[in-house]
């Protein structure tokens, strides 16, 4: 009977360890989609003002920054038109109404979820790259000249 | 004592523990993922991209309209059609033939309906049958495309019901759309039926562009889809 009595204690021991790592996986997994949707959402944000002043002004990429680094996801790379890039003005994508491809304005970013997402892998000793998130997306820009 | 039924009652006992203990938190597990995902692709993905579709296409300003400051959707020639479709190309990841691109969270080429809208009360007489009446510029003041497998159809003159519009019902109620004219004001009223079931209407006041799309957005398992529609409008202020 002892015997029988400590199977049992063993088994509900394994049971809910396994499933409190479920529902940590649960927790886990749903951070990172909620991560991915708030990124998803400033980069919608600052892509709609990139459309309007033709590029990423300074002001935005430093206050962009900014919000990834509260939400817990600094930002390794911005890709797309930047005030702060080496050509000036040149960078700005101008409306253009006779070529949509010429008009075309893009924002790239990749940015690191800190604290990194579990890997059961880890659990066998194996190891992996750092999970990123790259999103992305395109507009027509609508910035036309005043001078 | 040796008590033989208790200890198979427990065992029993233990096996049902177990059986709940997993089967919940994998449900919850599951649901989660999967609304999650769609969270994800509805609101952030596929809206957004329709939403900048349309807003590049209506951007497609007809030059000579616009110096008469009487701004129209350019129907002359294909660059709303391209607007729109290079965007939503882009953003949802898809190739010129409109299938997924590697990577991309769509499962198959999405099925789009795309509205050119110029009927602004030039040339848009409301108590005439004749709806397609030349606008300003001698062009139709509406035109309408419908997207399938990445072949682009113009359907304008495509199933005319008797109020004018190209009424379509297509595929298995992915879309089932119906244009009607408003009578109240200068404009049309749209109506998707089974998104949702009760319909929507988007009155068009001023010239712009409507479009719905359908797409199968890949689930977490990576072998399933749902099935999503999402529209978006886009009208030219300041005329």
């Amino acid at each position: 009977m002892k015997n029988r009595d400590g199977q049992v204690t063993i088994e509900l021991v394994i049971a809910i360890s396994l499933m409190a790592f479920l529902i940590f996986s649960v927790c886990d997994n749903f951070i990172i989609f909620m991560k991915y949707l708030e990124v998803q959402h400033y980069k919608f944000y600052y892509l709609q003002r990139m459309r309007v002043e033709g590029w990423l002004s300074s002001s935005d990429e430093n206050s962009m920054i900014n919000q990834f680094n509260a939400i817990g996801c600094p930002i390794i790379s911005i890709g797309g038109p930047e005030q702060s890039g080496d050509d000036g003005d040149s960078n700005r994508v101008l409306y253009d109404p006779s070529s949509v491809d010429n008009s075309e304005i893009s924002l790239n970013i990749v940015c690191i979820p800190n604290p990194q997402p579990f890997s059961p892998l880890s659990l066998i000793g194996r190891t992996q790259g750092n999970t990123i998130i790259n999103i992305g997306g395109t507009m027509l820009s609508e910035y036309v000249p005043t001078n | 004592m040796y008590q033989p039924i208790n200890v198979v009652a427990r065992k029993g006992q233990v096996t049902i523990y177990f059986v709940i203990l997993f089967t919940i938190p994998i449900i919850v597990f599951m649901s989660i993922l999967a609304m999650s995902q769609l969270g994800v692709f509805a609101d952030a993905k596929l809206q957004e991209s329709i939403a900048e579709a349309v807003r590049a296409a209506a951007l497609q300003i007809n030059l000579e309209s616009m110096s008469n400051s009487t701004p129209e959707v350019d129907t002359t020639t294909n660059n709303c059609l391209n607007a729109f479709t290079s965007i939503l190309e882009k953003n949802l990841g898809l190739d010129s033939n409109f299938n997924p691109l590697p990577g991309s969270g769509i499962y198959s080429s999405p099925e789009v309906l795309l509205v050119i809208y110029n009927g602004s009360g030039r040339g848009f007489d409301q108590n005439s049958d004749d709806v397609y009446g030349s606008s300003f510029f001698g062009d139709k003041a509406v035109k309408e495309y419908m997207i399938i497998n990445g072949d682009i159809e113009d359907i304008t003159n495509s199933n005319i019901g008797s109020n004018g519009f190209s009424s379509l019902v297509y595929g298995d109620n992915n879309f089932n759309i119906i244009f009607n004219k408003n009578n109240f004001a200068d404009s049309i009223q749209y109506v998707a039926n089974s998104y949702p079931s009760s319909g929507i209407n988007i009155d068009m006041k001023r010239p712009g562009v409507i479009a719905v799309i359908y797409a199968q957005v890949r689930d977490f398992t990576g072998s399933g889809y749902i099935g999503i529609t999402r529209y978006a409008a886009s009208q030219i202020v300041g005329s």
